[in-house]
């Protein structure tokens, strides 16, 4: 095993690397959360479900999953959109991105920001928004019904008949609806949001990303506040036609909510769960002015990428072991300064061994005594959403005090040899913590969350 | 005090509808010339848009010559691949030009469309079974083909690049987004070197017909395709579709002086901010385009004055021209007046996830050749914008600092500013 060498390249060297950073002298916290899974809604429901290691994965219903390998899925089966956005709003807003704008408002609830739905004023030009996900166009469902007008006799597709007809055939808010960033659009529209913002399309990568960009712009100063996190409606029938023969996921649709284990010998892959995890980051010393509950600060942020042909990842992931010493550097912190990681746990063979080993090589002994667990075998994977999802899981760690357990580890895999919470919840009071997310194209992404002195 | 690293441009690589390769783009953009035709990739039989600016005769067998392994790529991952090899040239960069942890990816580009038979074939299924929710799952390798960053993934194993990889999909100001996040990872350590860009072609059977419904291509040209793209002249009528990618070498400044690279320019700002208005129209008042200008020129370090050219966004839409015209003259006031302004896309159409990164190529090739591309088909003045929009031919002009403009569908606006390298700044 080779350990990544970052800095050898002298402008990379020691001190001068950090500089630029906190030039500032701005911090970033965490001052609202916006939850949305099938474990329930909000910070404190999701949290309750998680220590007390409920599942919320059952078989899909929301349409006859029989056409699937894997048909089992962390739905959320009382989702009530009307809630979150008006019925007209709703004609050009699909599954992921209402659940996105639910999470928006419960982020900015949560945070007790004064915002244009509560009777406060636009956010305005100094709120960002950053987003991520992995949507692609809006409800299919329709376009297929409209489209059987161009089914010829034998079959294929008539697109001279479509040409003519289009304006008649393609449903009017189809394309609208299918706008990759539709989520920013709706979510700056509704709360007055005009500040920096952009969207990333990726997969568990995606929402991460979205929140290192998100507190870098806060940190420097390009945005005082800012939206920020993941969303995806993954066990959607059009999200599963993508994901569900990626060798990813687990057709042991027979072991119900034991299906999805990460780190266990008789792991098999992972399990889709639709849901939003939206955060509140701010400049802390606005924070601490309003008298904010701040869960955490937000201190590091790294990147990486396997660099292999997807959906291989690198046995070593290489991607992630860069992304958690990057990620370290910026928080400037070591890694035995780590108190748990909130993992990302595909509970793919190599998934899970390549994470353990890239933990090994980027934190050295460290990696031996950090505890470490995932949500995901509860929620289901959020794809878009996961990252997020991991985010705010180690931000109500560091703020409860208490780290939640890996759901259905029995029998840890000796090659995932890390310091497994498993079995219950395990009070502790970490100073420090770790989100990690990876997407099946080889992205990698680690944040740094502490807890405030 | 921010004490931010310089980043600096150091290669440039393109696929287009002007050309296929980076000389021959900034050739087409110089000449005035049009890269706008009839579609050839999908029978147009009954649509009302027949046209775009399609990428002619390209195979990324010829144009990588070590393509093994690029599987998975479809028509735009093979622009980007093509334009991402081109660009590391370009620069003189291969692996072993920095440590693979220190360089990486940020590219705007686009999912996939789902294949119009696909479609058909899950409507008969539908109809054979009686289910209304029937339906057929992807091959592992056709979910993984419409997936958006294979093609970046591939981008990144060129260069054994395991440093940040960005997607980005705010579809018509991605690659801006892209350039910009790549820029400031850069400034804050996070790489050394990145491939920064973007890659589309939205050339396809739905783009065509669904922009064509929303009433935002033009259908008065199909006859004259060349005349089509006609940004801020008062008898446009809606954008032209284009494909293509341009990719950028981005490079902190004193690696790319320790390895005595060649500079073609350097990115100076970067600022974005969202309409918050409507999904697909751009307030007619210039607010959002006014916050992304003024942000990326403040960025810079700079003041409007010290603008010499503006890339336009410049979409030959009634209201995108409109509606940035008037930003620009609330930002730069008097100043306007002595302002050039173009936008590449009266020539090589809109290049959607990679126009931004196309328009920051024709503000690079401003600054090191002193030439400043025109907007082509200016015939008629629309009184109503009345500024410099450099008309049909190119004109000779020192450019120090030029303004990239890049606004999208969803209200998420762009602004890049670049400059010329000075050692001192």
């Amino acid at each position: 095993m080779t350990t990544p060498q970052l800095g050898t390249a002298p402008q990379l060297d020691g001190g001068t690397l950090m500089k630029p950073m906190n030039g500032t002298g701005r911090q970033v916290v965490i001052s609202g959360i916006g939850l949305l899974t099938a474990l329930g809604e909000g910070p404190e429901a999701n949290w309750k479900a998680l220590v007390a290691g409920e599942s919320g994965i059952g078989p899909i219903r929301a349409y006859d999953p029989s056409p699937l390998q894997t048909r089992l899925g962390g739905e959320i089966v009382d989702f009530d959109p009307t809630r979150f956005a008006t019925k007209r709003q709703l004609r050009t807003v699909n599954r992921g991105d209402r659940l996105a704008l639910a999470a928006a408002r419960l982020a900015l609830d949560d945070a007790g920001l004064p915002h244009k739905q509560a009777g406060g004023d636009e956010l305005g030009h100094r709120a960002g928004l950053y987003l991520g996900g992995n949507k692609s166009l809006g409800r299919m469902e329709q376009l297929i019904d409209e489209l059987k007008v161009i089914r010829r006799p034998d079959g294929t597709a008539d697109m001279a008949h479509l040409g003519r007809h289009g304006d008649v055939i393609m449903p009017p808010l189809f394309f609208v609806e299918g706008l990759p960033a539709g989520a920013v659009f709706n979510i700056s529209q509704t709360y007055g949001i005009r500040g920096s913002s952009t969207f990333f399309a990726g997969y568990a990568d995606a929402g991460a990303t979205a929140i290192g960009r998100a507190m870098r712009a806060v940190r420097r100063g390009d945005a005082d506040v800012a939206l920020a996190g993941g969303y995806d409606d993954a066990t959607s029938w059009w999200s599963m036609t993508l994901l569900d023969r990626l060798g990813i996921l687990t057709t042991r649709n027979d072991r119900g909510q034991q299906a999805y284990r990460p780190y266990d010998r008789d792991r098999s892959g992972g399990l889709p769960g639709e849901g939003a995890a939206l955060l509140v980051l701010e400049e802390k010393q606005a924070a601490l002015r309003r008298g904010a509950r701040i869960y955490a600060e937000l201190t590091g942020y790294g990147a990486g990428h396997d660099a292999r042909t997807p959906p291989a990842a690198d046995p070593e992931g290489r991607g992630l072991a860069r992304a958690v010493r990057r990620s370290l550097e910026d928080a400037r912190l070591a890694a035995d300064d780590l108190g748990y990681i909130a993992s990302d746990g595909a509970a793919t063979r190599l998934g899970d061994t390549g994470e353990a080993i890239a933990l090994r090589t980027a934190l050295g002994q460290a990696a031996g005594s950090v505890p470490v667990s995932t949500p995901k075998p509860q929620t289901g994977h959020l794809v878009g959403g996961g990252g997020a999802l991991n985010a705010a899981v180690a931000a109500l760690a560091l703020h409860h005090g208490v780290l939640p357990a890996t759901l259905n580890l029995d029998n840890p895999d000796p090659a995932c040899d890390l310091d497994h919470v498993r079995g219950s919840a395990r009070e502790s009071r970490p100073s420090h913590a770790m989100a990690l997310a990876r997407g099946i194209e080889g992205q990698a992404v680690a944040l740094t969350l502490s807890r405030l002195a | 005090m921010m004490t931010n690293r310089r980043v600096v441009v150091t290669g440039v690589g393109a696929v287009t509808p002007l050309g296929n390769d980076a000389p021959s783009t900034w050739q087409g953009l110089t000449e005035g010339r049009s890269g706008v035709g009839q579609l050839t990739t999908i029978d147009t039989t009954g649509f009302q848009v027949t046209i775009a600016g399609e990428v002619k005769d390209y195979s990324l067998a010829d144009a990588v010559p070590d393509s093994v392994g690029l599987r998975h790529l479809l028509r735009p991952g093979t622009f980007g691949v093509g334009a991402a090899w081109e660009a590391l040239r370009d620069a003189g960069v291969d692996k072993e030009t920095y440590d693979g942890a220190d360089m990486g990816v940020a590219m705007g580009a686009c999912v996939d469309r789902p294949d119009l038979q696909w479609l058909v074939d899950v409507g008969a299924l539908r109809d054979r079974t009686g289910r209304e929710d029937a339906f057929t799952t992807y091959a592992p390798s056709d979910a993984l083909a419409y997936s958006q960053n294979i093609a970046s993934a591939a981008m990144a194993r060129m260069l054994d690049a395991t440093g940040p990889m960005l997607g980005v999909s705010t579809a018509c100001s991605a690659s801006g987004h892209a350039v910009g996040e790549a820029f400031r990872s850069l400034q804050e350590g996070d790489a050394t070197l990145m491939l920064a860009g973007g890659y589309d072609s939205l050339t396809t059977w739905l783009d065509v017909l669904c922009f064509g419904l929303l009433g935002a291509l033009t259908h008065e040209y199909n006859d004259d395709p060349q005349r089509a793209s006609r940004p801020f002249d008062a008898e446009r009528s809606g954008f032209v579709l284009g494909e293509g990618s341009v990719v950028l070498v981005l490079e902190e400044l004193e690696a790319a002086r320790a390895r005595g690279a060649r500079i073609l320019a350097e990115i100076l700002g970067y600022g974005t901010s969202l309409n918050a208005w409507r999904m697909t129209d751009s307030p007619p008042d210039g607010s959002g385009a006014i916050e992304s200008i003024q942000a990326a020129i403040a960025d810079a370090g700079l003041e409007p004055a010290d603008i010499d050219y503006v890339v336009a966004h410049g979409t030959s839409t009634s209201g995108n021209d409109l509606s940035e015209t008037t930003a620009i003259k609330r930002v730069f006031g008097d100043d306007a007046e002595r302002l050039l302004i173009s936008s590449p896309k009266s020539m090589a159409g809109h290049l959607t996830a990679a126009s931004a990164a196309l328009s920051l190529f024709t503000a690079i090739g401003a600054i090191n050749h002193g030439v400043v591309p025109p907007t082509i088909n200016q015939e008629t003045p629309d009184r109503r914008l009345g500024l410099d929009f450099v008309p049909n031919t190119a004109r000779r002009r020192d450019v120090r600092h030029a303004l990239v403009n890049a606004f999208a569908f969803g209200g998420t606006n762009v602004g890049l500013v670049v400059g010329r390298y000075e050692e001192e700044r």
